[in-house]
């Protein structure tokens, strides 16, 4: 409730002031906004920046006023028009000039970019649209019932929203006096591409691992928002460089650029490969996440092109760093809002996850009610029946004792069968059994079923904690495969081996029965028989781990299953 | 079903409210050596009476017997008889249920698929 609190006290406060801001814009529409003037110190060697100057700076400073006057005297423009020529100034006029000053020659060496209000308040308007669609953004994402992840989204993006007002404030006032917030603006608005494309990044992050620690929390937000934070002051400092740290300023805009724009990319990536039931199939996570990088990157060019290019290009002159910065605070939020927008693969997943666990549920229930009528009646019944038919006289005929024997053993064989189904829908409290505990239960069984296989466990035991589900998807994955091995392979020997390592948990089912061929299996996958296969390649998928199927003819069979370490419980144990 | 308190040295009774589960047992359980009595019991109602009547030496309770804690009853039975060896019998194979049944001081826990030939010998003690 406070987050949402602060997003719309922020919201609000935001966007009062961009009005008021585009309000006082508007009042100079048809007049000249201002300059800026690069001048260099020839006097040392090698020269020496001074520094960019607003043309309110220039107007107030007697200095470069006789600089000017001086200029328009060499064009021949009497002192009295002088005034009317500075309001006249067009965008783009040259303006060289060298003056002698205590001593020093001082020479303006670039041209001093005059521009038209009008321009910069049609920029400001479209960035007042912009501010109003990132806030609405963070407004339907801060929209109850949301999750802390979401509220968290919501508030990031106050942070490009921050900057875009503070980059009206710093471009606003052009006829009082000079604003000292240019500094802060160049610091604040640097790095807002790359922290976007963190923020979006860290907030899923925050999605799929909602139950990190603050540590770790606290680590992930440190790798994400430090380097587009170092580039921002780096930037700030080639600033100070002026016309020599152009190149230097470029490449570090490039790079916060690709950081955001890989961070844009890598979320829906990392959804896709997080949440396996958004995808059918490997290549297609690449594929998704490939395109939704270039999607990314084609909007932030586009924008470039559309809010920063033209405009610029059409007010005259070469861009100056302050220009290109007011351009990223007008561009990136629209990658921020594509970015947000493009998550809507987190919504997906969330659907996804939310329809996964009505299932679950659903399917546990129909199971617990399965494995009820199993224990109270089917397998009692079936036991009774065997015994009473056992029970019953011994007949004359070897005819009828045949048949006898046949009922007793099919009624035998049906307990066991019942015994296996419950074996498999049994539930089990993951939160107070190990892996380690059920696997030997689980070996157990099988053994008093199939005494004549055996069945040999290796667990080794690692310092890592599966979530419930995954030790769920490992067992049924254990589960389908031995069953497999021990009803289908006709194995001597089946081993069972689950080991923790550092990047995950490994666990195998080899046996060194008949094999079968994987193809044609494949090819008939719809055929309940094969339920084992399918069931192993669900489970796998439910926890993204990689499953692989080694078998051959006369050679065994080998199930593979790799599931990748979370990063959730801060407490360790084995597995 | 009442049976003769001569028996009891002798006697099993089963506890289960499954007819043929129970009818079943009793004929196999009848055809052993060494057990001269059976009786059959398919309610909690009926346990405790039974119990001080028979004294029996086993008694085999079911451990999911309809609208009955079968612990609770077991714990009633000991009362009733602290000789007789009491099993708990359960469809289900479950370590849970085991320590439970062990805490709640069952002598056995046999799941209902036991070979005959292991029942039976867990019922000769």
């Amino acid at each position: 409730m406070f987050l949402r609190r602060l997003f719309h006290f922020t919201a609000v406060l935001l966007l009062v002031w961009g009005a008021i801001i585009l309000l006082r814009t508007s009042q100079h529409i048809g007049r000249t906004y201002g300059g800026f003037i690069v001048i260099h110190d020839l006097s040392m060697e090698p020269p020496f920046y001074v520094g960019y100057f607003p043309w309110r700076t220039i107007r107030s400073s007697p200095f470069f006023l006789q600089a000017f006057d001086h200029l328009l005297s060499i064009h021949g423009a009497p002192p009295e028009r002088y005034p009317a020529i500075y309001a006249a100034a067009r965008p783009g006029d040259p303006i060289e000039y060298r003056v002698e000053r205590n001593g020093k020659t001082l020479t303006i060496v670039e041209p001093a970019h005059i521009f038209s209000a009008d321009i910069f308040f049609i920029i400001f308007g479209m960035h007042y649209l912009l501010l109003l669609i990132v806030l609405l953004t963070g407004y339907v994402l801060s929209r109850p019932p949301c999750p802390p992840y979401r509220r968290v989204l919501s508030l990031f993006s106050l942070l490009p929203a921050i900057a875009m007002i503070h980059s009206l404030w710093a471009m606003d006032s052009f006829d009082g006096p000079p604003t000292t917030s240019s500094y802060w603006f160049g610091l604040l608005s640097a790095p807002v591409p790359g922290l976007g494309g963190a923020m979006v990044l860290h907030s899923l992050l925050l999605y799929l691992w909602p139950r990190s620690t603050l540590l770790r929390r606290a680590w992930v937000a440190a790798l994400l928002y430090v380097p587009p934070l170092v580039l921002g002051a780096l930037i700030r400092v080639v600033i100070e460089l002026g016309p020599q740290g152009r190149v230097a300023f470029v490449a570090l805009l490039q790079t916060i650029f690709i950081y955001g724009t890989l961070c844009l990319g890598a979320t829906p990536l990392l959804a896709l490969y997080r949440y396996p039931l958004l995808r059918r199939s490997q290549p297609t996570v690449v594929q998704k996440g490939a395109r939704a990088m270039l999607i990314a990157l084609g909007v932030l060019l586009v924008a470039l092109v559309v809010f920063w290019w033209v405009p610029f290009m059409l007010s005259g002159g070469p861009l100056i760093p302050y220009e290109i910065l007011i351009a990223m605070g007008i561009t990136y939020p629209l990658g921020l809002i594509y970015a947000i927008f493009h998550s809507n693969l987190l919504s997906q997943a969330e659907r996804k996850a939310q329809e996964a666990e009505a299932l679950r549920r659903t399917r546990e229930q129909m199971l617990h009610h399965i494995a009820d009528r199993i224990h109270d009646r089917v397998l009692p019944e079936l036991q009774g029946a065997r015994m009473l038919i056992e029970a019953l006289p011994l007949a004359n005929s070897e005819a009828m004792q045949q048949e006898r024997l046949m009922a007793v053993t099919t009624l035998q064989g049906l307990v066991r069968e019942m015994r296996a189904i419950l074996d498999t829908t049994k539930p089990i409290n993951w939160s107070q059994h190990s892996l380690t505990e059920v696997f030997a239960w689980l070996v157990q069984r099988m053994q008093a079923l199939h005494p004549h296989v055996p069945v040999h466990l290796a667990v080794d035991h690692g310092k890592v904690d599966p979530s419930p589900q995954v030790k769920e998807a490992i067992y049924h994955v254990a589960l389908a495969a031995l069953n497999n091995a021990l009803t289908h392979a006709q194995a001597h020997t089946i081993w069972l081996r689950l080991r923790s390592e550092r990047n995950g948990i490994w666990l195998e089912v080899e046996d060194d029965g008949v094999g079968f061929d994987l193809a044609s299996i494949d090819s008939f996958a719809s055929d309940r028989r094969h339920m084992g296969l399918e069931s192993m390649r669900f489970h796998a998928a439910e926890v993204g781990g990689d499953l692989t199927i080694e078998s051959h003819l006369g050679k065994g069979t080998l199930v593979r299953l790799h599931v990748f370490n979370e990063f959730e419980s801060g407490t360790t144990y084995s597995i | 079903m009442i049976g003769s308190p001569s028996d009891a040295s002798r006697c099993v009774l089963i506890v289960d409210d499954n007819p043929i589960y129970r009818r079943g047992l009793r004929c196999m359980l009848r055809r052993a050596p060494g057990i001269t009595h059976v009786e059959e019991c398919n309610s909690a109602a009926d346990v405790e009476s039974l119990v001080w009547r028979l004294q029996p030496s086993v008694v085999l309770l079911d451990r999911r017997l309809l609208h009955t804690d079968s612990l609770h009853l077991l714990v009633r039975i000991r009362a009733a008889s602290p000789a007789a060896r009491i099993f708990l019998l359960s469809s289900e194979d479950d370590p849970d249920m085991r320590r439970e049944a062990f805490a709640a001081g069952a002598d056995g826990y046999i799941t209902k698929d036991i070979p005959d030939d292991v029942l039976l010998s867990l019922v000769a003690g």
